[in-house]
């Protein structure tokens, strides 16, 4: 048995036909079509095909219109997408057997019918993967920032290909449609020779486009939170006890629930292997018995494709200035760090670290009296504990 | 939906109803028959002449009389008889017609 995609849409009926005569002529004769079309090997001998339309009525008995076809030097083999019967000529005083156009044409309704289907799956799936995209554009600042920690890409891999799909195998069986709407009967004059490179492509890119979706639900499962006191797992971040070296430091109580305040959360998205979001914070209590709070706030993003380092970091600091309100003027680019980049913003309450390294960007919030630019090395070691 | 009844008889229809207002058959025979009337000029393929008969026995233009093995044996009805004789008087009045015509 030999496996082959069929390299013509359905609705090339004349192709169709000159596709499996050609196959005949190098020994594989059709045996039954279930996607693929399988092909049983033979002694190499010029055949003829012919695909009648099944139509409404041929949909119930087959005896009799096989009946007729013997009678013509015809076998039936098997259906093909369950709108025509494939037969294939036995002997040489085969006869034409000429198919009614208007029957054919009901057929490619029905397979017009499939498509529209298929289409509006298609739309939908589009239309989501438009409103996110259309939100992210015009209702959020932060169309890198957001299209990368959303995975939105997969989503307009999906609106790209399908929409381009639909509108091609429309616009196909519209014009077929046309040519049998005039009685036109289709014939193969050129010798066939098939092309599959454009059929390997299009399951090439609906697999790309599965392993896709099921990575992005995949990955809605693996997201998870964790208590940070007491986590033993990996965490891409500095502890607050590395900076505070004070000895009256406390980090919060472990407790049964999440803890707002000591908390690590993973994710990632289409464009994000992992992103991490630690948040960690304690008080000291000083010789008066006052309480001071302090706090360090790190995010992670481990991004698949280098080129979006440049305009998510961008993003990354523009959204992290307007959220915190920090004072863009107190910039400063650090020196002498073993990242590719690296930006301290400071306020009066706190101060904010942006760096980047390979693909990896991190951000870290520090809130307390300690010079967090002193920590750069740090940073990176704890950053480098991610693959 | 409901199917329109014939509005008209195409050249393949005309023909079968022909073939069996000469005598009970099966459709292997009407093939043959409509061949060898016309010379080879009308061809019916089996798939047009299956789905043809279908649509006669649904609109009861032709009942079945009896099966034999594979083979169905039909009969034209009353009702097939007035189509056929409608349709030839039509096509009589299109010859007078085209006699008085330009040509």
């Amino acid at each position: 048995m030999v496996f082959r995609l069929l390299p013509v849409h359905v609705c090339e009926v004349a192709q169709v036909e000159a596709y499996f005569s050609y196959m005949a002529e190098r020994g594989l004769f059709v045996k039954y079509v279930f996607g693929f079309v399988c092909f049983q090997r033979g002694r190499e001998e010029k055949t003829k095909y012919h695909l009648e339309p099944i139509g409404d009525v041929n949909k119930k008995p087959l005896s009799e219109l096989c009946l007729l076809f013997e009678n013509a030097g015809w076998k039936y083999i098997c259906k093909l997408s369950n709108t025509f019967y494939i037969f294939k000529s036995v002997g040489e005083e085969t006869r034409e057997v000429p198919s009614n156009p208007l029957l054919q044409e009901s057929e490619i309704k029905e397979i017009k019918n499939i498509c529209i289907r298929k289409f509006l799956g298609a739309l939908f799936v589009s239309l989501l993967s438009l409103a996110g995209i259309i939100y992210l554009s015009f209702f959020q600042d932060y169309f890198i920032y957001n299209f990368v920690t959303f995975g939105l890409s997969i989503m307009l891999i999906a609106f790209i290909y399908l929409g381009y799909e639909a509108i091609r195998e429309f616009q196909s069986i519209k014009t077929v449609k046309l040519y049998l709407q005039t009685g036109y009967i289709f014939h193969q004059e050129a010798p066939f020779a098939p092309k599959y490179w454009k059929i390997r492509l299009h399951y090439f890119m609906v697999l790309v486009m599965a392993v896709g979706i099921s990575i992005f639900y995949y990955q809605q499962f693996a997201e998870w939170e964790k208590n940070l006191v007491g986590y033993q797992g990996k965490s891409p971040a500095i502890s607050l006890s590395t900076i505070e070296t004070n000895p009256n430091l406390q980090i919060e109580e472990l407790s049964d629930k999440i803890s707002f305040n000591n908390n690590i959360h993973f994710k990632s998205s289409g464009l994000t292997s992992e992103i991490y979001e630690i948040w960690e914070e304690g008080f000291i209590v000083n010789e008066n018995g006052e309480e001071t709070t302090t706090y360090i706030d790190t995010e992670v993003y481990h991004l698949r494709f280098q080129f979006l380092i440049s305009p998510f970091f961008e993003d990354l600091v523009a959204y992290k200035i307007n959220l915190r309100k920090l004072d863009s003027n107190n910039c400063t680019y650090l020196q002498d760090t073993p990242f590719d980049q690296a930006l301290l913003i400071t306020t009066d309450d706190g101060q904010a670290i942006f760096a980047s390294t390979g693909k990896k960007v991190v951000y870290v919030y520090y809130y307390g009296s300690k010079d967090l630019s002193k920590f750069t090395d740090e940073i990176y070691q704890a950053l480098n504990t991610l693959n | 939906m409901a199917k329109k009844a014939f509005e008209g008889l195409t050249e393949s229809m005309y023909y079968i109803l022909m073939a069996f207002c000469k005598n009970e058959m099966c459709g292997t025979d009407v093939t043959q028959y409509i061949e060898t009337k016309t010379k080879g000029r009308v061809k019916i393929g089996p798939g047009t002449l299956y789905t043809i008969l279908a649509r006669f026995e649904e609109e009861k233009i032709i009942e079945e009389t009896a099966v034999e093995g594979r083979k169905r044996i039909y009969r034209i009805t009353e009702k097939g008889i007035n189509l056929y004789k409608d349709e030839l008087l039509r096509l009589k009045a299109c010859i007078l017609d085209s006699k008085e015509g330009v040509l």
